[in-house]
């Protein structure tokens, strides 16, 4: 499987074979003996139309602890794009400029699949709006895997704002690919996994065995997961509500002392930032893992860049 | 009494297009660019509404006196009007006749429903994936949204 020069534009265009290989690149470029200078010379252009912490930051770490470079722009508001340039245009003129990978990140859906074709290098992209972010579901598949130890057969409870929320769309979609899964998604009917993804569990999950229900309360579950996927309930969601946002906050929140019936191998995660879906008494508990989960984007980031630059196979 | 029965004049050379749904016709011309077409080239373009019709009992009737669409151009009539046939007339022959078909692609004739897709915002070419048939179900080829029914708008072409 070569992935040298391709695009990652979207979980939903990676087979569970090219998602599986690249996941278990990931050990060999975490470690690689010269990894510093496995993407020497090599410099990514970084296209952040809107700010990013930890997406960003964690590209950057990746490429230099590669041996390579970046440059790029951080902030749509100190580029062309005030002087109304469009997307097409930048990323041609930064195509022009002899980089080697570009990352983009865009508050309009479908803007990474736009610059894939306007641009002649490969694309990654790092977050279109409330669409695909695919490197953070590749992360949030390598802390299952690394922590489970499989993708298949496992218990997944999604918690929160399942609505809005990109990261637990796109694990759903990601998840449907293996077999034997069951997955929960645990919201207030106001925040419920949309129809469309309802519908895709209804009609493709048995073809590999995947269940899937939908509940209200995290305690009902949380004897039976071998996952807890939280996310943050943004309260710019529910508009003028935000009384009914810390009403759910509060129900939909996990405290250590509900943790005691948890398996022993159940792992806690969360895309991060979060707000108080998580008391901060959780983080000494052995389940938490969301600290490590973020750490592997860096890990993740590393090796799509490597695969991409075609310095491993 | 007087006989009601309107009919179109046959068509020496060109393309009828037949079982559109009553009240679709328009819709279908103007996807077709239709009008466009008959400025430039002064194609005839005829477009009967409300015919009767034993199968549908009413429907739309569009003939025109053009050879060049492809099978390709036509099927994306299926999209509006499933059941539609096209015969293809030479020298008032009819020497082809088949029912559209769903195309796995279509192109920049229809306006993606997501307000916060890029092609709403920058002049991009639409495309999108019939990813269903029934309902004919559309995926933007940039920001994945799936829709279908009337939330499947054509672009005006004018």
């Amino acid at each position: 499987m070569d992935f040298e020069s391709r695009d990652i534009i979207s979980v939903n265009d990676l087979t569970r074979e090219e998602i599986d290989a690249i996941l278990h690149t990931v050990e060999s470029v975490r470690n690689h003996p010269s990894k510093r200078s496995l993407c020497k010379d090599r410099v990514s252009a970084m296209l952040f139309f809107e700010p990013s912490t930890r997406t960003r930051t964690s590209f950057e770490v990746a490429m230099r602890n590669l041996g390579g470079q970046v440059s790029g722009f951080y902030d749509a508001r100190i580029t062309s794009a005030v002087k109304e340039e469009s997307l097409w245009d930048t990323v041609k003129i930064h195509d022009g400029y002899g980089f080697d990978v570009m990352v983009i990140r865009h508050p309009l859906k479908g803007a990474a699949r736009l610059a894939a074709e306007a641009s002649t290098i490969p694309v990654i992209n790092a977050g279109d709006g409330p669409n695909q972010h695919p490197t953070q579901t590749l992360l949030d598949l390598y802390s299952i895997l690394e922590t489970q130890g499989r993708l298949d057969g496992l218990t997944v409870a999604m918690v929160g704002d399942l609505a809005y929320g990109r990261t637990v769309h796109s694990l759903t979609e990601a998840l449907l690919k293996y077999n034997n899964s069951k997955l929960i998604f645990i919201s207030p009917r106001d925040l419920a996994m949309p129809g469309h993804l309802i519908d895709k569990c209804r009609k493709t999950g048995p073809q590999r065995g995947n269940t899937f229900e939908e509940g209200r309360r995290i305690e009902d579950y949380i004897a039976d997961v071998d996952v807890l996927y939280l996310t943050r309930i943004q309260k710019e969601r529910l508009e003028a509500r935000t009384a009914l946002a810390e009403k759910f906050r509060s129900i939909y929140r996990l405290e250590a002392g509900m943790l005691k019936d948890a398996k022993p191998n159940m792992k806690v995660m969360h895309p991060l930032p979060r707000v108080d879906e998580i008391a901060p008494d959780v983080d000494h508990s052995p389940h938490a893992y969301y600290f490590q989960q973020a750490r592997n984007g860096l890990f993740v980031r590393e090796t799509l860049l490597a695969l991409i630059l075609g310095a491993v196979r | 009494m007087i006989d009601r029965r309107v009919t179109i004049a046959k068509i020496q050379q060109g393309i009828v297009i037949d079982h559109i749904p009553a009240g679709k016709a328009n819709l279908i011309a103007q996807v077709l660019g239709l009008n466009a077409m008959a400025r430039e080239t002064g194609d005839i373009i005829a477009i009967g509404v409300n015919f009767d019709s034993p199968s549908m009992q009413k429907k739309d009737i569009i003939k025109v006196e053009n050879l060049l669409f492809t099978r390709d151009m036509l099927n994306v009539v299926s999209l509006i009007a499933p059941y539609a046939t096209i015969s293809r007339i030479n020298n008032g022959q009819v020497i082809e006749k088949h029912r559209v078909e769903i195309p796995v692609s279509v192109g920049d004739i229809v306006i993606c429903p997501d307000r916060f897709c890029i092609t709403n915002h920058e002049e991009v070419p639409g495309k999108f994936i019939v990813v269903e048939h029934d309902p004919v179900t559309l995926r933007c080829h940039y920001c994945e949204t799936e829709f279908f029914g009337p939330l499947i708008r054509y672009k005006e072409k004018t």
